[in-house]
């Protein structure tokens, strides 16, 4: 396999994008992608897009072979991937597949979702056709459903407070503050998120990311034709994949998602890292309570002490091992299929050293983006070409 | 409760999957049992999808059956204006054809 870098990153704000197509978001991020990368376009070989519910709530499909047309690349392999909430996630690893196996020269990841123009009840419809119908759906769950009864189980086994949880929700709105790509960002203390409407006991308005639009895109290709790009290119030094429990009954417990354990070991073992090494995370934290069962998951944080570590600012931009510091899921919002690439885009500044809330000597960067209840799930891997 | 049983590994199911996890059996029995169990978590769903707008707010538990197979299910109707639901309390799970799973307390005489 050769080594796969990333030369060019485009995205969209995150947040409302009234009456703009998914394809169109893509097309915009896509455009920008290409263009920072500096490299020419009948290099590109592959097309993957993560999309989620673009069928569902825009009656539109083909995203792919659409975005291959709107950015004058009819031809190219063009495929659309789904895997829930970790769509953008797979596109990437498939990007980095096609170039790493030699198959091309360049492929393009792009991630994209329109949601705002629905109402929350029909989101929510969408969101839960990546539960099982027959068993999770089929009572009645939603996807806060499932974290609050993450929440409870964490609570009894751990002691996990309530100012715990909202300590995460406290330190990625102020995060968000900072990204002028996030649209939810805000200085909220630990009361007004515990004091917020309640949606599914326990989690409360504030512990829950936002319906949102947008779209991502990278580029990636190999580290000779990196060198061309108009940014530092970043290293992929893992792009990891795996899938898990279909549905509850499949799980252990409540307090981990076998799915991100799986890939988290996975990504440690392609790079030949382990979580010492890393020195920033951007991870799945579609609920605060979700940022604390993904970051002991993924074996940053020891198992039990997520909210601990978040209360004593641990995750926190200049802490020992920071978390979420564009914002996250719960600052940018989450528009599905765009959230994994979103996290790459993130992680690419960061290691650059040009994100508007930098963390001091960014070397080595980890995403994490899980689907569905834990059904799919990547990790991977970033590293700037000099550590 | 009725769960199915593959026919060749034994391995227990309340969801009706087409194929055995374990051992790709695709013959299973339906067995009955008595759906004694604890539960493992509570949540009260306060903004629920389209199809059960009707039915807010409604809880949704997970019990730990005495097997160790997992449940989730809704609260009996009747029971879901209560107070909290304790985690480790004894539940009974009931369920029907093509209904999901309903979730009972067992309350102490
Ligand atoms: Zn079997």
């Amino acid at each position: 396999m050769r080594e796969v870098c990333i030369a060019g990153t485009g995205s969209t704000t995150f947040g409302r994008h009234s009456a703009v197509t998914p394809q169109d978001l893509a097309a915009r991020a896509a455009r920008a992608a290409v263009l920072e990368a500096g490299i020419a376009r009948s290099d590109i070989g592959a097309i993957y897009v993560g999309n989620f519910v673009s069928g569902v709530l825009t009656g539109q499909e083909v995203l792919a072979g659409l975005l291959a047309d709107h950015i004058g690349l009819a031809g190219v392999p063009a495929t659309k991937v789904e895997g829930a909430c970790a769509s953008g996630g797979i596109a990437f690893r498939h990007a980095v597949m096609a170039v790493a196996s030699g198959l091309c020269e360049a492929a393009l990841a792009v991630g994209t979702e329109s949601m705002t123009h629905a109402d929350t009840a029909t989101v929510t419809a969408a969101l839960n056709c990546a539960m099982d119908h027959r068993s999770d759906g089929a009572a009645g769950l939603t996807y806060p459903g499932l974290f609050g009864l993450v929440w409870r189980a964490h609570a009894e086994r751990y002691g996990t407070s309530r100012e715990e949880v909202a300590a995460v929700s406290v330190k990625n709105k102020r995060n968000g503050l900072r990204n002028p790509l996030a649209s939810m960002g805000a200085d909220l203390s630990l009361d007004d998120v515990a004091q917020s409407k309640p949606i599914a006991d326990p989690l409360a308005l504030y512990d829950c990311c936002g319906i949102s639009d947008g779209a991502a895109a990278v580029l990636v290709t190999t580290t000779e034709r990196a060198k061309e790009a108009e940014g530092l290119p970043i290293r992929v030094l893992a792009a990891a994949q795996s899938s898990g429990p279909a549905r509850i009954s499949g799980l252990d417990n409540l307090l981990s998602f076998p799915a991100t354990v799986q890939a988290a070991q996975r990504a440690f073992a392609e790079s030949g890292l382990s979580p010492t090494d890393i020195d920033l995370v951007e991870l799945h934290d579609c609920f605060s309570i979700a940022e604390i069962v993904d970051s002991e998951d993924l074996g940053v944080v020891p198992r039990g002490e997520g909210g601990r570590w978040a209360l004593d600012g641990r995750t926190a931009v200049d802490g020992e091992m920071p978390i979420n510091a564009s914002g996250g899921l719960l600052a940018k919002g989450h528009p599905v299929g765009a959230t994994g690439i979103g996290q790459i885009y993130e992680v690419v500044q960061q290691l650059r050293g040009t994100h508007p809330n930098q963390v001091k000597e960014a070397g080595i960067g980890l995403t994490h983006n899980l689907g569905g209840t834990g059904i799919s799930c990547t990790v991977s891997i970033l590293g700037r070409p000099d550590v | 409760m009725v769960i199915r049983r593959c026919q060749s590994c034994g391995h227990p199911s309340v969801t009706p999957l087409p194929v055995c996890p374990i051992c790709l059996g695709d013959t299973f029995d339906a067995v009955h049992q008595d759906g004694n169990g604890t539960c493992l978590s509570w949540t009260r769903i306060r903004r629920p999808a389209t199809d059960f707008k009707c039915a807010e707010p409604f809880i949704v538990a997970v019990a730990r059956l005495q097997n160790g197979t997992l449940v989730t299910g809704r609260l009996a109707q009747a029971e879901a204006a209560d107070t909290a639901l304790e985690i480790g309390a004894p539940v009974v799970v009931t369920n029907q054809a093509n209904e999901p799973p309903v979730i009972r307390r067992v309350r102490p005489l």
